[in-house]
């Protein structure tokens, strides 16, 4: 490794994700504000900047220089650390994250630091919960405690399904099994027909799913239940560590996003890979285009979960805490280890009959949507006979 | 002493003969003289023997504590006792029950054991008018905090504000813990802390300023008290002070999204005191705007409870829905909330020229659409299902014992609406069905309002036919010939409207004089939350929230 690339990889493409990322957060905060206004029929703010866009500035500035109020009451380290143990995890999770060619850190084990630090951000909720003193901020974090670890499970179930895939493609092309890179590289083929997405359409759900508990969003957003809890953990924070909870979940849900773009979504493949008559549009060889349209598919991608994120939690109400629980312990964790045991019989039966016709992947493919319409047919038949 | 003689009737029905008579056989010692109320009739009752006539009548069907109202008569204090029937028929549907008791000793036996609802209304009738009610389970003040000294609706109250204000402030202050403190619980051998939390009177889903003191056990509430009165702004009081005329503004300001039913129960109490008819077109368009009212309150009960249960969305399509109707009243009367829009023998101002075929047509044609819209977002979604269908179910004997009214009874399968059982204005000539509940939980308590909305469109059609055949033949019909200074004749009425929370009663006693002498609302939303520390034991935290969203009450009204 020489000198610039060392400066490259070590220094300046860890500050650049993390520019990247702290910039699309105002972006996603216009965007929600800017949509829910569209669904309730209202404008939105538009005021401050093009179509509102310098809004979220506005407010962030706001924020910081608004009086910081550590309430007397409280149990004041534990109290001051809570914001940033609630927001630095999501934004390390981010080193892993294969933007196109910009990465952070292509670690062997990307999904395994993942997994592991997105559930370290539930600390920052509990902690907060716990530090504030407050009896209702206490059932937030008690509330959310036990649903990461409800969603967790199905999320990691969820996604090693995908890995079982992945790694049957790193054994026969190279790479490490846990690296987000070759997840979407084993996405290669006819556009999105080569997603993971389709051929693993009970993980996708399952994922998305849980991902949206996992950033205590509507319709999983107990902990800060604002009809019940008032605002929940964080209502003795002011200023910026108030700020700090909220550019947390938008963090969050971007990290969440992009891991779904890459496992399930193909990652910065454009969706016109591979197509016959759009493969002229291929811009792998021109010389700015090759680096920039990666990184426009992406974040395209990400965009389009970020907009079901604000759909979801403008549409729907809020679920119970119990139904919370009974979706993530007796629909979800059975429906992703179910869908684990089938990839990892029907990726064997690829394996064993590879190259009769079709290749391994191919089988899998074929078997795993059969199985998918077969389990549908089932839920539909036991349905119309009860 | 001003004594209000009371009328005595004339010819009782045979009924009423009958009912006389084996109340007599039944109770000999018990039952003392025959009068009215009203139309109704009314028993005085020797007050020792209150819980025995009662009981004896709530045998007979009369399953219905309507109201306890209190009058001040110089020596004695006259506790009035109105019974009704719900689940029975019978006959009178009506009556009334009264006693005399001696001012320096008011004490007589309580009714909570016969009639849940009496809990509530004897607390009230203690805290504003110094009735003490022996053998009452929770004989504390309820709209007036415990430090109150004396009772403000005796005619001979009198207080001094800033040496009590500040005593009850400083007895607050330094209350460290309003809640209470923290008990423990067992589970299977396993000690737990309860939490005792206040939930209000600041909090977002207690439609105002309502405090639950809860005692947690986890997720569940074990004990829940509702405390009131944070919003008490004495209108019984001030009905008192201003004359019947100076009081219909005052009205408005009880349950602020049906400020015109409000008018409507003052304004016909008073008419029926003074024994007043008003021209056909008065009560065509008093019903108009009733009906309009109800759709406008009933969207503003659909938007906050999507909002309960964490829905933003509904709330601003309701809201979008509602604003048309605050238009139409806008242009009525110029006022968007409090209307002070009726008149005793009429209404402020007849409807400006097209009113009907510019505004309350196309209304009429847009809201359709926008309910099923509503249906889409809510009704038909399964979180929603899921949070209300089987939650907070309310037997109908339950909600009968506590006096329940209005669509939280309907939901329950009970067809009781006062616009049917007595009929005012021009109702008796309109079709409307009766929407009810099958299960009594949160979903039927939802959906009767809805459905309600449709027959209150169904209503608004039939009155804006009368309107497009009458309108030139009545036009600028809109009042009585009324006295300029309206001095109503001694004697008692009480007359109720349908709101959208249930059964707005008004119990006017008249002395001759300018002003009422008594003034006692029967408030709905009042009544209506009587039951909630019963039914909100054992429920999720979340759920509370659920099944209080379906009370829909109002805190100006609930705090009288």
């Amino acid at each position: 490794m020489g000198f610039w690339e060392g400066l490259w990889r070590m220094a300046l493409a860890p500050l650049v994700v993390l520019m990247v990322v702290l910039t699309t957060v105002p972006l996603w905060i216009w965007l929600e504000r800017r949509v829910c206004a569209r669904i309730q029929q209202r404008i939105g703010p538009n005021r401050v900047g093009v179509m509102g866009l310098l809004q979220p500035m506005a407010d962030a500035a706001k924020l910081i220089f608004k009086e910081d109020i550590t309430p007397a009451h409280v149990d004041r380290v534990v109290y001051l650390l809570a914001p940033i143990i609630a927001l630095v995890p999501s934004m390390a999770a981010l080193a892993v994250i294969p933007f196109g060619d910009l990465q952070a850190a292509d670690v062997n084990i990307g999904v395994l630091w993942i997994l592991a630090l997105s559930s370290l951000a539930v600390y920052g909720v509990v902690l907060a919960g716990w530090a504030s003193n407050n009896k209702w901020s206490m059932m937030g974090g008690i509330r959310s405690a036990a649903q990461m670890v409800s969603y967790e499970l199905g999320m990691s179930l969820a996604i090693i399904a995908v890995l079982l895939t992945t790694s049957v493609y790193a054994a026969s092309h190279g790479g490490h099994a846990l690296s987000l890179r070759t997840a979407v590289n084993s996405q290669q083929g006819v556009g999105p027909l080569a997603w993971n997405f389709i051929w693993h359409l009970p993980a996708f759900v399952v994922f998305i799913i849980a991902a949206v508990a996992e950033s205590n969003r509507a319709p999983f957003d107990l902990p800060e239940a604002e009809q019940e809890l008032v605002a929940g953990f964080h209502t003795e924070y002011s200023s910026f560590r108030f700020a700090m909870f909220y550019m947390g979940e938008y963090v969050h849900m971007t990290t969440l996003s992009a891991v779904c773009t890459c496992l399930f979504f193909g990652g910065w493949l454009s969706p016109f890979a591979g197509i016959p008559l759009l493969a002229r549009l291929n811009v792998s060889t021109v010389p700015v285009l090759m680096y920039l349209a990666p990184l426009f598919w992406f974040f395209l991608k990400v965009t389009l979960f970020i907009f079901l994120y604000i759909w979801l939690r403008w549409t729907l109400p809020r679920m119970r805490w119990d139904q919370l629980m009974a979706l993530g312990w007796v629909v979800l964790l059975p429906a992703a280890l179910v869908w684990v045991a089938v990839v990892t019989v029907l990726a064997g039966a690829g394996k064993v009959v590879d190259g009769f016709v079709f290749s391994g992947d191919g089988w899998f493919r074929l078997l795993s949507l059969l199985a998918v319409a077969a389990a549908y047919l089932i839920y539909r038949r036991r349905r119309g006979s009860s | 002493m001003s004594e209000t003689p009371t009328e005595q009737v004339q010819s009782p029905s045979a009924a009423v003969a009958q009912l006389d008579a084996s109340l007599r056989a039944a109770c000999p010692d018990d039952v003392l003289e025959l009068s009215s109320l009203g139309d109704s009739p009314a028993w005085t009752i020797v007050p020792a023997a209150i819980a025995r006539v009662g009981a004896r009548l709530r045998q007979a069907g009369y399953d219905h504590l309507e109201l306890v109202s209190t009058v001040d008569r110089g020596e004695q204090i006259e506790i009035v006792y109105l019974l009704d029937s719900m689940l029975h028929r019978t006959d009178p549907r009506r009556l009334a029950l009264r006693c005399v008791v001696p001012r320096e000793a008011a004490s007589l036996p309580t009714l909570c054991g016969v009639w849940r609802a009496a809990d509530w209304f004897e607390r009230e009738a203690f805290d504003l008018m110094g009735v003490t009610f022996t053998g009452h389970p929770d004989p504390r003040r309820i709209l007036l905090p415990d430090q109150w000294q004396g009772h403000p609706l005796r005619k001979d109250y009198e207080y001094d504000s800033d040496t009590m204000v500040q005593e009850i402030l400083d007895a607050e202050l330094n209350n460290d813990d309003l809640a209470g403190t923290d008990g423990h619980a067992e589970h299977d051998g396993m000690v737990t802390e309860d939490l005792a939390v206040n939930m209000g009177p600041q909090h977002p889903s207690t439609h105002g300023v309502l405090r639950l003191r809860l005692r947690l056990d986890g997720e569940y509430v074990r004990e829940c008290d509702p405390d009131i009165g944070f919003l008490h702004r004495a209108f019984e009081k001030l009905g008192e002070l201003k004359t019947f005329t100076n009081g219909i503004p005052l009205t408005d300001r009880w349950d602020y999204l049906n400020a015109m039913g409000n008018n409507m129960v003052h304004c016909q109490a008073v008419e029926a005191a003074m024994s007043l008819e008003v021209p056909e077109r008065v009560h065509w368009t008093r019903m108009l705007v009733l009906e309009l009212n109800r759709v406008a309150s009933h969207l503003v009960f659909i938007g906050t409870y999507g909002l309960d249960l964490g829905a933003g969305t509904p709330f601003l399509f309701t809201f979008r829905d509602r604003e048309r109707i605050l238009d139409m009243f806008e242009l009525l009367c110029g006022a968007r909330l409090t209307y002070n829009y009726l008149r005793i023998g009429g209404v402020a101002a007849d409807l400006p020229r097209n009113f009907i075929a510019d505004r309350v047509r196309p209304f009429l044609a847009y809201l359709p659409d926008r309910l099923a819209e509503i249906d889409q977002l809510l009704t038909g979604n399964q979180i929603f299902l899921e949070r209300t269908k089987g939650v907070g179910i309310w037997p109908a004997e339950l909600c009968v014992s506590y006096g329940l009214t209005g669509p939280l009874l309907r939901a329950s399968g009970v067809a009781r609406d006062v616009r049917r059982v007595y009929p005012y204005a021009r109702y008796d000539q309109c079709e409307f069905d009766i929407p009810v509940g099958e299960n009594g939980d949160c979903y039927d308590r939802y959906i009767v309002r809805v459905a309600e909305i449709r027959q209150s469109l169904r209503l608004l059609d039939q009155i804006c036919a009368w309107f497009e055949a009458n309108e030139e033949t009545t036009r600028g019909q809109i009042s009585a010939k009324v006295p300029r200074v309206i001095k109503p004749p001694a004697g008692e009425v009480y007359t109720c409207v349908e709101t959208p929370r249930g059964e707005l009663g008004l119990h006017l006693v008249c002395d001759g004089g300018e002003n009422p002498y008594r003034y006692k609302i029967r408030r709905p939303s009042f009544v209506n939350l009587g039951l909630f520390g019963e039914v909100a034991r054992d429920q999720k935290v979340a759920d509370l929230i659920a099944i209080l969203g379906t009370t829909d009450i109002v805190m100006g009204e609930v705090d009288g």
